[in-house]
């Protein structure tokens, strides 16, 4: 039967009633990433450390999407999509460490690793979004 | 004074009114993130390794979603090629994303590049930017007049781009082959893709990640889109279960 309910909202000049989904803007069936927590944070990480993390509780009972954007160098201007481990390779030099995040049922957390000890205190930020959406492993 | 209005569409089968957040499509009290420009570029690969820049125009670093075409397959922000051997990640400043890109020595070949900048910054510091005109729907956050609130104070805005999660993939990896799915699209679409080590041989069974993954030389967890198919890959797991659930975006790369 076809759809005769909903809302959708389509591209300048693209027929909504018609439109491929790349051409949508709002559509009753798919799902949008919304932002359950937002927030700016810091991996501290000890002169004397190699490792480091941050725990961040989002308490949703079950595993959302997360975007982190963080540094790996400490007072770095740039940002990196963190994955499972990221940057995974440095081409030019003047990276400190590896950052990894992760989610469970009701934490985010991010961690850092340099290996060895850097010997002076150093401190990595990052920026969050936890979603309401959820994996469902 | 309490909210009492809000926009509201849950999944089917879901009560509007007493739906969880998760079970909802759209709800204007939350953020909805949004894409703020699209950037591609196609270039040339020279044997040689290459940082490639793209400016987006916004004054702060935002948030993104990155992919890179080489040969038929469009991979995520980072990864190791397993045909030819590229190696890559992207990052971004105040004013470029950059594609950091190690050639291996490849043939010459096309490579593109497709971002989704976001509005949503990645970090907590964000430039106020244009005002949009006064059209379309949009809806702002609480204590913003919608008149006048620029994008970031928007919970939802008919202007931008979004990022609409069409359909879901989940495949079991334990071969350290590939494994695909049809999509059925037509197109090359974006994604977004988490896994999981189901025994917890590696890592702890609760936990999820994003992925595309990298332990060069041990453990590579890659996933990718092109025409037909959605792909992941898991090399250096023989043997031990990974789930990957990829979330397959409206947004079309190529």
């Amino acid at each position: 039967m076809p759809v005769n309910y909903g809302i959708r909202i389509s591209q300048q000049g693209v027929d909504a009633t018609i439109a491929q989904p790349y051409q949508l803007l709002l559509d009753e069936r798919f799902p949008l990433f919304k932002v359950h927590m937002e927030g700016e944070d810091i991996v501290s990480l000890p002169g004397a450390s190699s490792v480091g993390s941050k725990t961040i509780a989002h308490n949703l009972g079950y595993r959302p999407i997360v975007l982190v954007y963080g540094e790996v160098k400490d007072g770095s201007s740039k940002r990196y999509l963190i994955n499972g481990k990221s940057p995974f390779l440095d081409f030019f030099g003047g990276d400190e460490v590896f950052m990894y995040a992760y989610v469970t049922d009701n934490d985010l957390v991010v961690e850092v690793d340099s290996g060895s000890p850097i010997g002076t205190d150093k401190e990595y930020r990052f920026h969050y979004y936890i979603c309401y959406d959820d994996l469902e492993f | 004074m309490a909210v009492d209005y809000v926009l509201k569409v849950s999944k089917e089968g879901f009560d509007v009114r007493t739906a969880a957040p998760k079970d909802l499509i759209f709800d204007s009290t939350k953020n909805q993130m949004k894409v703020a420009v699209v950037l591609s570029e196609e270039f040339t690969s020279n044997g040689s390794n290459q940082l490639r820049t793209l400016a987006h125009d916004l004054g702060y670093i935002p948030g993104y979603l990155a992919f890179v075409k080489i040969g038929s397959r469009w991979y995520g922000n980072l990864g190791e090629d397993p045909i030819q051997g590229f190696l890559w990640q992207f990052y971004a400043d105040d004013t470029n994303i950059y594609l950091d890109l190690g050639d291996p020595g490849a043939s010459a070949q096309t490579i593109k590049i497709k971002v989704y900048v976001l509005v949503d910054g990645a970090t907590d510091t964000i430039i106020d930017t244009e005002v949009d005109d006064d059209w379309g729907i949009k809806v702002s956050r609480p204590g913003e007049s919608v008149l006048t609130a620029p994008a970031h104070k928007l919970n939802i805005s008919t202007k931008f781009v979004e990022m609409l999660q069409i359909r879901e993939v989940k495949t079991i990896q334990n071969t350290g082959g590939d494994v695909e799915e049809a999509h059925g699209l037509g197109y090359r679409p974006a994604w977004v893709a988490v896994a999981k080590d189901n025994a917890g041989v590696l890592y702890g069974s609760s936990i999820a990640f994003l992925v595309p993954y990298l332990l060069v030389g041990n453990l590579e967890l890659m996933v990718w889109s092109d025409l037909t198919n959605i792909g992941t890959r898991g090399e250096a797991i023989v043997g031990i279960d990974f789930t990957f659930k990829v979330v397959v975006l409206n947004n079309r790369l190529e």
